[in-house]
């Protein structure tokens, strides 16, 4: 007798256990080239990561290599790792503070422009360099900054004055303030875009309000609009202070490139991992640098989200 | 009155303010295209120019002759338009299936996406996932796969699609329509904005991407006209091989930096040519993704 129950009780399982199945097969169609996606190029690389550990060879399979314990991080002693390190953060903050200046001054400009189509026209040509990729750019730059065999306009500019050209190229200290100006130029009409839709949603009552009561136009946005933007800029900020130990490789490689003369000041903690793995093939460094680079990230992430929960819960990302 | 002359001044002065920002952003592109039609002995005598000094279109009529920039050209355009179609289905569909509360693990979507934008196992894993494991090394979908789904557009896509009524699917639901009809009869047609404006994202990211060629493709058939340009920039004997008409003698040299610069043209001309029909889209893309978060 109990065994004809138990049979039953599977069998009943086993049809709701099917049942349930077909009820969610689309879903699950759906949803599992997504899943399959990033449990290859995310959780997969998560797993990977014990590599930093290990002494690793190509021929070998991941998980036979012989453990070395903290041997791969020995680059953590070099000068050139901390000066990447050094450069990421250096980079980074002025990238975020210019940028924040620049986007937000802008976008305080174009709220004052009163015929639509000038601002228009003004928002469309700022925003025309968010779309071109760093290569380009890195062309573009040679078309301003090269001095042979062919110089560009900034050089042609300065011999037209009788100055001796300075050469960009070989100068990597002058390269920051390159890097710093090309940020500027590429984000500023993407970052002005929102802090002006921000602006356009403040009440215009406070305007009118302060209008009436005198103020002038410097002063109504010193004491409206920028208090009234402190929620988005702050969000903005923290999410960029999030990712300060990310640089920007696409962006650095793509202008300094392989220049070994400009490697002091524009090497970055990416770039630095991206030659140890592609130009001298030490796959245990890359990946130790990987991690840490992971590790540290991660905690100022969770930081800075920390933080924009405090200020502006709606805008954390979790 | 003199409050309205001091008014009248200082916005004159914003207005030239913002054309001397938007002429900066201008620029680079125009010296581009004046550079790419001068002729060669003019641009590394004088240099890149703002307006020809020699007007010379030789530099175009290498490209197209050469043939192998062409090609990457091709290629960007087929990854593209490829990748542009698989990631927005890919993307909306998961974003579709964390929506669903009934079963348990489409109620942890969400949570499993968020993780990956939070921490990441690196560049070399990365690397050995995609070549050891996937075999994706020198393939076309080595730069069309990687890109599939970005957990930030996931993101976008899943909000977008909860503020579409709940109401109408649990009708349709009850209607006797399966998830599928749902997602491709009721949600994708609604959410067509949000569609379009991820859609200019993706494929401009595809676009413009040059890390997964060089990362993953060796064969340079196989060579995105964003990661040509790159050898070409580093590389005059690559710009040589590159631009060389087949069949002809190895004393006549392509004008290298002529065709650096059309290149460039080429390369920028989709998006500057689409530019003003797209414009609305991107603008709204950006607000809506970002203010948001």
């Amino acid at each position: 007798m109990q065994y004809a129950q138990y049979n039953d009780q599977s069998r009943l399982s086993m049809a709701r256990f099917y049942n349930s199945l077909r009820a969610q097969s689309w879903l699950i169609v759906l949803g599992v080239p997504g899943l399959l996606f990033f449990l290859f190029f995310a959780y997969l690389p998560m797993a990977g990561l014990i590599i930093a550990f290990q002494d690793f060879n190509h021929a070998r399979h991941v998980f036979d290599g012989p453990f070395v314990g903290l041997a791969n991080f020995r680059f953590l002693h070099s000068p050139d790792f901390s000066q990447a390190v050094f450069n990421t953060i250096f980079l980074n903050t002025c990238f975020i503070v210019t940028g924040l200046v620049c986007q937000v001054g802008l976008a305080l400009l174009l709220n004052e422009i009163r015929l639509r189509w000038f601002r228009r026209v003004t928002q469309s040509t700022t925003l025309l360099p968010y779309f071109i990729s760093w290569v380009v750019v890195a062309m573009m730059a040679r078309g301003l900054f090269a001095s042979a065999p062919t110089p560009g306009l900034l050089v042609q500019f300065q011999k037209l004055l009788g100055q001796v050209p300075i050469s960009w190229y070989t100068r990597g200290s002058l390269w920051v303030s390159i890097l710093i100006f090309a940020n500027i130029w590429k984000w500023i009409g993407y970052g002005s875009v929102i802090y002006l839709a921000a602006i356009v949603g403040i009440d215009p009552e406070l305007y009118e309000a302060a209008r009436v009561d005198g103020a002038s136009r410097w002063q109504r946005i010193r004491y409206i609009t920028i208090p009234m933007l402190k929620p988005t800029i702050s969000i903005l900020t923290l999410l960029a202070v999030g990712r300060i130990f990310y640089g920007d490789f696409l962006m650095i490689y793509g202008m300094v490139g392989d220049n070994g003369l400009l490697l002091p000041r524009t090497d970055v903690i990416d770039t630095y991992v991206y030659r140890a793995l592609r130009i001298y093939g030490d796959i245990g460094m890359a990946s130790a640098a990987g991690l840490l680079q992971a590790v540290m990230g991660f905690g100022t992430i969770i930081c800075a989200n920390l933080f924009i929960r405090r200020i502006h819960p709606d805008g954390a990302l979790f | 009155m003199h409050m309205r002359t001091h008014y009248r001044f200082s916005n004159l002065l914003l207005y030239m303010l913002a054309a001397l920002i938007a002429s900066a952003c201008l620029l680079p592109f125009w010296m581009v295209v004046a550079s790419s039609l001068t002729s060669e002995d003019s641009l590394i005598r004088h240099g890149y120019t703002l307006w020809p000094r020699q007007f010379s279109a030789t530099a175009y009529h290498y490209i197209i002759a050469a043939g192998r920039i062409i090609r990457g050209y091709r290629i960007s355009f087929a990854i593209t338009i490829i990748g542009t179609f698989l990631s927005l289905l890919c993307t909306t569909a998961l974003a579709y299936a964390a929506l669903s509360r009934k079963w348990w693990w489409t109620r942890h979507i969400s949570f499993f996406v968020l993780v990956t934008i939070l921490f990441n196992g690196g560049m070399v894993p990365w690397y050995l996932v995609c070549t050891k494991i996937l075999f994706l090394q020198d393939t076309l979908w080595a730069l069309i796969i990687p890109y599939l789904v970005n957990p930030w557009f996931f993101f976008l896509a899943r909000n977008y699609f909860k503020t579409l009524p709940e109401a109408l699917m649990e009708s349709a639901r009850i209607d006797g329509a399966t998830d599928m009809t749902i997602f491709t009869r009721i949600m994708l047609p609604m959410a067509v904005p949000m569609l379009a404006a991820l859609g200019l994202f993706i494929a401009l990211n595809y676009w413009n991407d040059w890390w997964l060629s060089l990362m993953l493709v060796e064969k340079d058939y196989l060579l995105p006209i964003q990661l040509l340009l790159r050898r070409m920039e580093s590389n005059m004997t690559m710009l040589y091989q590159l631009a060389s008409i087949p069949g002809m003698s190895n004393a006549q040299r392509p004008p290298a930096y002529g065709v650096r610069m059309a290149t460039v043209v080429l390369t920028v001309g989709p998006i500057v040519f689409l530019y003003p029909f797209l414009q609305r889209f991107f603008i709204t893309g950006i607000t809506v993704g970002s203010i948001k978060g």
